[in-house]
């Protein structure tokens, strides 16, 4: 830490205090919040040059006796930086009832937004807020409304920041991050709008900002000379694609966004697995970047193609569809299935080749979301805006796992083309390998007791994942669950899995939460456990979800994407809203209250209603009906294909 | 280096002792350890045939002890015209693998069998083609390695593959095998391909069965006239009517260049179709069916299966050679006699860095054919260098051969 400033003078009279702060690091910050024994006093006002900062305050709300007045800068970047403190004595006021000084701080959150900005303009398409809030042991939720229309919830607890952590006294602080997406056109924004941001907690509500933004159009800057190359490169792109002739048999092409050992990626794994054992079946499979799932791939037949990041200008994505281009012509590839929302130049591709292409869309984003999700802020150029939003009119076929997925693309993907196709997995090799597995020996091996209550969460552990939300619904329960403990299986080595561990022991709980890193083999864990969590604020369908109720877990999910479509509330699971650990929290005291006989029947009721209706081979027969059926006919319906009726959007 | 038998010339084993070294009719293994368990050969191709007597002579001289088996294709037809081979049903016969299940009476004596080999040597040859489906015999190899036998590749061709299944069954084989030998440089790269990185750079076998110069063990036969091999055979079906008009331009300028002399139509694939599945000797009937009558009359087709040891005394008592097939021109080379080789693909990469890759053509143009006729009836007969042309293959099969005696000499220790 550097000494980013001090605290210059503190003048008390009998109604306020006020303290003067000076900023010393270059650059002015964009607040500076003064502390009373690490508990905010309220945000400060700068003098003319910017390096002197007064905030007053009523004394009522400062401490009496020894107090340590110090302050936070937050700097443009977001940053936060501490000045360093002064000890002062304040004198008790007769009449005045202050909270003593050893107390410390006033209740509730403290925190601040970092995004939007004041005055600032979005031509993104999206509105972005971030900021942080702490302590996370007093916040439920945060609630952000625009122009005070209906709150939508933050993310909670999602970013890292260890730029906190020695300012605020609080190890919690690590995850202090939240962070929320608007799409402007979903949510029917234009011009001025007012944001405002709320931290909920169990005693109030803390307002952390209101902001002012313009909406602006998107941006499509592009220079002449810009544009004319791109043209050049797709047209070079075009020539060849116009190249490729589809052969016999199975041609498949897949284009995915990654090979790692993620839900999508065992997703492909499941639907190629079979595909791969037919002697007519060529398949090369197109990915950004190396992964574990890449042996796998060539060890069933198919040749993997490693095309580098997904391109985010036009320039560079013209010249990878030139590239795939030739490879897929070299292929005589036929079809193209394309995995995850992100590698949609895939889409795109088939197209130029002449190719028909199924869609197998798991993200629940909306379409603005997406690009600054997948991408960031202003990485991605107009063209290859243009072409992401192209791809969804090219594709013959849009694949999802969830009504409620097709629901969000409803919009942009025509009826006729979106087709639910119901995911499952392999429940026969699922129950094979739970056999094998002896799960007092394992528990034991793992140093779980017999009356240990284990709580198991899959799935990377990352923000989408809301594993930190979960940590901190489990340490508001802990204490009445003495016996519960919390398993997520998933760690990758990231910083939010790092931030995780740090937020379970600031809350007391670090001994109890266990994170272990991801494994392309959790059935052992599945069957140690003896409920399973989901936390997830964005998901489809999660595969970890099916997984769980397979191994007749009872089980407590948050109610996002299709999860409602696979889960019935109270009947095969407990549902509650996602970006809340008060909501999460009670519904995990609500299963680990229940009587261990209700708990078991809730779990067989989940399992009952996967098995079999969920088996991967109705699945894998759905997809392949439709990589079949295009690659011999491009112009066939998929929803014929499938034998299914439109349904209602 | 490859000799023939007990020092006996090329193709002349004792029939007598051969004959007598293994029963076809029951599956039992003959006396003698290590027990090598020789698969691949598809012997109505005689060139494939060669390559199996060139290893099992091979085998033999590395361990004198050895029981040698060869679990081949056509072995009933062909069994009993090369006994210097003890045959048994192909591996995928033995086995049986989802693509071809075992005949009922091999369920039990065919696993058997081949489990009680103390090494799998797949023989080389150009089967490993995607156009040929090789999926059974894949299948068979994948079982050998499922079971934990020491497996060999030896002297294989490795087209690229684009089938996943037919990928995935070679990835199987090829990562779990001991040794892989493939025998041109192209085969490398696609072995690499599919997971097997340090594949040796080997050459066919069948070079081994000529480790003297012509001449130089026994007297070369008289020769005369030129010889001819035709075929429509590719990969891809629909090709084969244009390659039978190849054959057919083929014939007419070696009869249109070849003055008065006399003109042997043969091939190393013939006299049994069905088994086979082709037939060149019609190829060659059809070719011989377009000539002028005149020319006509210098043709002679030799007809009916022509073993190893015939096919090469075919080739030694001609003065010239062009052939469609490989092995007929590792034939000549073998025995000095003048040949260009008309054939695409991956197989005349076997000569590719000799001076014997100058007389190749694929076909594709006329002209090119043409010239190499030509040539190849005006070079003088006999022509030795083309033996020495050899000698960087008999290098790289010396080298090859290394790895397959530590592999005959302790097959366990795989």
């Amino acid at each position: 830490m550097r000494t980013a400033g001090w605290i210059d003078r503190i003048e008390v009279d009998e109604a306020t205090v006020s303290v003067v702060a000076v900023v010393a690091t270059p650059g002015p910050p964009v607040t500076v919040l003064v502390r009373a024994n690490g508990s905010v006093l309220g945000p400060a006002v700068a003098d003319d040059d910017g390096r002197a900062w007064r905030s007053v305050v009523d004394r009522s709300r400062v401490p009496v006796g020894s107090v340590v007045f110090d302050a936070l800068a937050v700097g443009g970047d977001g940053l936060v930086e501490r000045l360093d403190p002064v000890r002062w004595a304040v004198a008790s006021l007769a009449g005045v009832d202050r909270p003593p000084a050893s107390h410390g701080s006033a209740p509730g959150p403290v925190g601040w937004v970092d995004h939007p900005v004041d005055g600032a303009e979005e031509r993104e398409g999206v509105l972005e807020v971030a900021g942080w809030v702490s302590p996370p042991g007093e916040v439920d939720r945060i609630e952000v409304s625009v122009d005070g229309g209906p709150p939508d919830r933050a993310r909670l607890l999602c970013s890292p920041r260890p730029d906190l952590v020695d300012h605020l006294g609080d190890a919690g602080a690590a995850m202090a991050g939240f962070w929320h997406l608007v799409d402007v056109a979903a949510a029917g924004l234009s011009g001025e709008v007012t944001v405002a941001i709320d931290a909920v907690g169990p005693q109030r509500r803390v307002p952390l900002a209101r902001r002012c933004v313009r909406i602006g159009p998107i941006a499509t800057e592009a220079s002449d000379a810009e544009r004319r190359w791109v043209a050049a490169l797709a047209a070079r792109a075009d020539a060849a694609a116009a190249r490729c002739v589809p052969g016999e048999g199975l041609g498949l092409v897949v284009v995915t966004h990654d090979l790692g050992l993620g839900g999508a990626q065992l997703w492909l794994q499941e639907i190629l697995r079979p595909l791969l054992w037919q002697e007519d079946v060529r398949c090369t499979v197109l990915a950004p970047i190396d992964g574990p799932l890449r042996a796998e791939l060539e060890a069933a037949g198919a040749r993997v193609h490693l095309m580098g990041h997904l391109p985010t200008t036009g320039a560079a994505y013209e010249s990878t569809v030139h590239e795939l281009a030739l490879l897929v012509g070299s292929d005589e590839a036929n079809v193209v299935l394309v995995n995850t929302a992100a590698p949609r130049i895939g889409v795109d591709l088939a197209a130029r080749c002449g190719l028909p292409s199924v869609w197998a869309v798991h993200d629940h984003y909306t379409e603005q979301a997406f690009w600054r999700c997948a991408f960031g802020r202003g990485a991605v150029d107009a063209h290859v805006r243009e072409r992401g939003r192209v791809a969804l009119d090219q594709a013959a076929a849009v694949c999802f796992v969830a009504e409620a997925t097709r629901a969000v693309f409803a919009p942009d993907v025509d009826d006729e083309r979106a087709v639910v196709v119901d995911y499952g997995i392999g429940l026969g090799a699922l129950d094979a390998a739970r056999r094998a597995v002896d799960r007092p020996a394992w528990r034991a091996a793992h140093g779980f007791h017999s009356d240990d209550v284990v709580v198991l969460c899959t799935g990377t552990v990352d923000a989408r994942k809301s594993q930190a939300v979960l940590v901190a619904a489990f340490a508001r329960v802990a204490d009445r669950h003495p016996t519960a403990r919390l398993v997520l299986v998933g760690a990758a080595g990231e910083a939010y899995e790092r931030g995780t561990v740090d937020l379970a022991q600031a809350l007391g709980v670090g001994a109890r939460v266990r994170v272990v890193p991801a494994t392309p083999d959790v059935t052992p864990w599945y069957v140690a456990a003896d409920a399973f969590a989901l936390a997830s604020d964005l998901e489809s369908l999660p595969r970890s979800l099916i997984e769980a109720m397979a191994h007749g877990l009872p089980l407590v999910a948050t109610e996002v994407g299709g999860v409602a479509e696979l889960v019935a509330d109270g009947e095969t699971g407990i549902l509650c809203p996602a970006r809340d650990v008060a909501a999460l929290a009670t519904a995990l005291d609500r299963l680990l209250t229940m009587p261990a006989g209700d708990r078991a029947a809730l779990g067989a009721r989940a399992q009952a209603a996967v098995w079999p209706a969920r088996d991967v081979h109705d699945y894998v027969d759905g997809v392949a009906r439709l990589l079949r059926g295009l690659a011999k006919d491009p112009s066939a319906s998929p929803r014929e294909l499938l034998g299914t009726a439109a349904r209602p959007a | 280096m490859i000799g023939p038998a007990d020092g006996a010339p090329a193709g002349a084993g004792d029939r007598r002792d051969r004959r007598d070294r293994g029963d076809r009719r029951d599956l039992r293994w003959p006396p003698g350890r290590p027990r090598i368990l020789v698969t691949e050969a598809w012997l109505a191709n005689a060139g494939d045939a060669a390559i199996a007597v060139a290893l099992d002579r091979l085998v033999r001289r590395l361990s004198p002890t050895a029981a040698v088996l060869h679990a081949a294709y056509q072995h009933r037809e062909i069994g009993p015209l090369v006994p210097e081979l003890a045959v048994v049903p192909p591996l995928e016969e033995l086995l049986g693998t989802p693509w071809s299940p075992a005949a009922p009476e091999l369920a039990d004596a065919g696993p058997a069998l081949v489990e009680g080999a103390d090494l799998v040597v797949a023989q080389g040859g150009g089967y490993l083609v995607e156009g040929y489906h090789p999926i059974a015999r894949l299948g068979a190899l994948a079982e050998v390695t499922r079971r934990a036998l020491p497996l060999a590749l030896f002297g294989v061709t490795v087209e690229p593959f684009r089938g996943a299944l037919a990928r995935r069954l070679l990835r199987e084989v090829l990562g779990a095998a001991a040794v892989v030998v493939v025998r041109d440089d192209a085969s490398c790269r696609a072995a690499a391909d599919l997971g097997a990185p340090d594949a040796l750079l080997g050459t066919d076998l069948a070079i081994g069965l000529f480790p003297e110069p012509p001449g130089a063990v026994a007297p070369t036969p008289p020769r005369e006239g030129v010889s001819v091999v035709l075929t429509d055979h590719h990969a891809d079906v629909a090709s084969r009517p244009a390659r039978q008009e190849l054959a057919t331009a083929v014939l007419a300028r070696v009869a249109a260049r070849s003055e008065d002399e006399p003109i042997r139509l043969w091939s190393t694939v013939q006299g049994l179709p069905e088994a086979a599945g082709e037939d060149d000797e019609a190829v060659a009937r059809v070719a011989l069916d377009e000539l002028p009558a005149h020319l006509a009359a210098r043709v002679e087709v030799v007809g009916g299966y022509l073993t190893p040891e015939r096919a090469i005394g075919v080739v030694a008592g001609s003065r010239a050679l062009v052939t469609m097939r490989l092995h007929p021109a590792l034939f000549a080379a073998g025995t000095g006699t003048p040949a260009g080789l008309v054939l695409g693909g991956q197989r005349p990469r076997v000569l590719a860095g000799t001076a014997l890759g100058a007389w190749v053509t694929d076909g594709d143009d006329l002209a090119a054919v043409s010239l190499l006729v030509d040539r190849v009836l005006a070079e003088p007969c006999p022509a030795r260098w083309r033996w020495e042309a050899l000698a960087s293959l008999r290098r790289r099969l010396d080298a090859s051969v290394d790895a397959l005696r530590q592999l005959v000499e302790h097959p366990r220790a795989v």
